[in-house]
């Protein structure tokens, strides 16, 4: 991105504020082609991974507190239909780290590859009974648990 | 009752204002895209003042590398 370039992207943006506009700059590999290999690790793509931990079967208020307090920024937690009302987890959602199917959608905005991705595994669960009711998602470099029923791997 | 009356009447007007002219934040956004540095800062800002001029309140803005002529933002 020359100096030309981001003289007329910013002279654009400034322009976009005084007219009372919004401009999202959308950077990045793949599409946007910025980046190469002298970009250290720290400041490289990074990929969005989770594993999903599948809560099932009776009501268990001590075992769904568990897995809520439990919950990491990179796990998505999916609790069946007993657990639908279950008051913890508007608690997390009100931790900012979940959001509900709905809000997945726009979680994902503006990544149409991530929003289709993580929709599809959750829709897999809908099919399969499961009240798909949170999710929680992060950035890390390269995580996968042991345990973990669903795994994906988005690049940004 | 009158005062529920002539509060109603103003709500609807507000309602129908606001409706013919939203504020900028009800306003639709648009991708605006540039491939390979195809652009130019005077036909950035005509874009910017048609979007305006057709309501649109906000841009995606990425620089997108589809390997497509290098454009004259280049260098």
């Amino acid at each position: 991105m020359s100096e030309k370039w981001q003289d007329h992207v910013a002279n654009s943006f400034v322009v976009a504020g005084k007219l009372g506009m919004e401009v999202v700059l959308g950077t990045g590999p793949v599409w946007a082609g910025s980046g190469g290999s002298w970009v250290g690790i720290e400041d490289s793509m990074q990929h969005l991974v989770g594993s999903c931990v599948k809560v099932s079967g009776q009501h268990d208020n001590k075992r769904a507190r568990e897995v809520c307090a439990s919950i990491a920024a990179s796990e998505i937690v999916v609790f069946d239909k007993a657990y639908v009302d279950f008051d913890h987890l508007f608690d997390l959602g009100q931790r900012g780290e979940v959001a509900g199917l709905h809000g997945i959608a726009g979680l994902c905005a503006g990544i149409p590859q991530t929003g289709m991705a993580v929709g599809k595994a959750l829709a897999n669960f809908e099919n399969d009974g499961v009240a798909v009711t949170c999710i929680a998602a992060g950035k890390v470099k390269s995580r996968r648990t042991a345990n973990s029923e669903l795994t994906f791997d988005l690049r940004l | 009752m009158v005062l529920t009356a002539t509060a109603t009447a103003a709500l609807a007007d507000g309602m129908k204002s606001s409706f013919r002219t939203p504020p900028d934040s009800a306003r639709p956004g648009v991708y605006w895209y540039f491939l390979d540095e195809n652009k130019d800062r005077d036909e950035m800002v005509a874009d910017l003042h048609a979007m305006k001029n057709a309501g649109i309140g906000s841009m995606l803005f990425p620089e997108v590398d589809l390997g497509t002529p290098r454009g004259r933002s280049r260098s």
